[in-house]
């Protein structure tokens, strides 16, 4: 049985995604993958625009979250990452903020854990 | 007082009446000119609309700067070239014909602003019928969405041509000042309440000195929008704030522009009336038959509206001149897209229900 988790993590401030990443290699985690993501309401409450037209042609509709997705390779390493995330983007249990959880992995390839 | 309890009604109206007129699935017939339709009525009541005049031009500046929000460099790469080709070629034609024609019909200066608001064509209507998530329907959505940075630079052009080098210069000194100014003052904050309400005040001082030096807040605001969104690290909360509140704005815009403006339509008016409803079908049904600009296969009604964005270009150029002669004008022209708003869903509904 392998320990790796991943790790999910939606952030709703996209602007804190560069200092997400920068703390995350500070503290030597690295290796991220960046989504761009909309959540229900977000999707649900998409209306044609009137003046911003050409915006949501381009980006496809409303801004949108960021999911990050990471590998970590055991529980400590995740929960590093964890607090990193909450250093920079404030406290997880307060509304508006995002969510996070990890995953058990049973099996990778095409990456090192060690 | 009395005029104040109106205009505070006349705010809750366009807040709680938003969600009956715009759904997501549902377009109305008039597309939110119905709340002009409740400012033309209110306008009938012995007001003193005078006071509120001032309160247009915020509207303006917020139109100005949602569209020049959205004009980021790197967005500009992803389109062909000869895309870019054919929205000016189509935009100056149109304007070319639209403002010859309405020239001869008497309106002299105001033939050309009115040439470039007839030219522009309500994104929403059109994207309502024609799917964005459908591919061939992007090309002309886009073609659509990205006429109004050319009006706006063709606004700009005419009012420094037409104006005296003084007017040039503040312009473009407003322009620049305000976007250094917004870009300085946002890079100190660190939260979103506190950019949120510098925005506001922002919006509001732009505008409002635009209105005192008599120089157009769409296109000082449309410029401080591109200086923020290539150049500031707030770029997408700004327009996430800005295009937000986007229906209920217009909505408020529309009904306090129906209060202070007024129908004063006579004889006259009910020619001018005719004269663009003819001139905009046949220049419209003209430009999608020629195949530069690639349009022949969508349906051309649904390009007929100009949308509230033409609203927008005119009105500053009636705040701006001041004339009275103007207001009859301004009428004739408000009714004219209000009639060409209601073809076009009219025909796109029936389209719709054929099917």
């Amino acid at each position: 049985m392998m320990d790796a988790k991943l790790l999910i993590c939606i952030i709703e401030k996209d602007e804190k995604l560069d200092e997400v990443l920068e703390a995350f290699i500070e503290e030597g985690l690295t290796g991220a993958t960046i989504v761009d993501v909309r959540g229900m309401f977000e999707y649900l409450a998409d209306e044609i625009p009137l003046f911003a037209g050409f915006k949501s042609l381009i980006e496809d509709a409303n801004p949108s979250n960021k999911m990050i997705m990471s590998i970590r390779k055991d529980e400590d390493e995740l929960q590093r990452a964890m607090d990193v995330i909450e250093e920079v983007c404030g406290d997880f249990s307060k509304p508006n903020t995002g969510i996070m959880f990890s995953l058990d992995i049973s099996s990778v390839r095409g990456l090192k854990l060690h | 007082m009395y005029t104040k309890t109106i205009f505070v009604l006349v705010v809750v109206l366009a807040y709680a009446g938003v969600f009956l007129v715009f759904k997501k699935k549902y377009l109305s017939l008039f597309g939110g000119f119905e709340y002009l339709f409740v400012g033309f009525l209110i306008s009938f009541l012995t007001l003193d609309t005078a006071p509120l005049k001032p309160l247009l031009y915020p509207f303006l500046g917020w139109i100005g700067l949602l569209i020049g929000l959205q004009l980021r460099f790197s967005y500009l790469k992803g389109l062909p070239g000869n895309f870019y080709l054919k929205v000016v070629l189509y935009i100056l034609l149109l304007v070319a014909a639209a403002s010859t024609a309405l020239y001869f019909l008497g309106f002299e200066e105001s033939a050309v602003i009115v040439g470039i608001a007839l030219s522009s064509v309500c994104y929403k209507t059109a994207a309502h019928f024609m799917p964005s998530r459908e591919k061939t329907n992007r090309f002309a959505l886009f073609f659509i969405s990205f006429l109004p940075f050319i009006s706006i630079l063709l606004l700009f052009g005419f009012y420094s041509a037409t104006s005296d080098f003084t007017h040039l210069l503040l312009t473009l000194s407003a322009s620049v000042a305000f976007s250094i100014l917004l870009r300085m003052t946002l890079a100190i904050l660190d939260d979103r309440g506190s950019v949120l309400l510098q925005l506001i005040g922002f919006i509001i001082l732009i505008s409002e000195t635009c209105g005192a030096l008599s120089i157009s807040p769409i296109v000082v605001s449309f410029f401080v929008g591109i200086y923020i969104t290539n150049f500031s690290h707030w770029k997408d909360f700004i327009f996430t704030t800005v295009y937000r509140d986007e229906k209920p704005l217009y909505t408020l815009y529309l009904a306090l522009l129906g209060m202070v403006a007024g129908v004063a339509v006579g004889k006259q008016g009910a020619i001018e009336i005719v004269s663009i409803i003819i001139a905009v079908v046949l220049l419209k049904f003209a430009a999608f038959k020629l195949p530069p600009f690639g349009l022949e296969r969508y349906r051309w009604y649904l390009f007929l509206a100009p949308g509230g964005f033409s609203i927008a270009v005119v009105t500053d150029y009636w705040l701006k001149s001041g004339a009275q002669e103007e207001d009859t004008r301004f009428s004739a022209f408000l009714i004219s897209i209000i009639v060409l708003q209601f073809t076009s869903i009219f025909l796109g509904k029936r389209k719709q229900g054929r099917r």
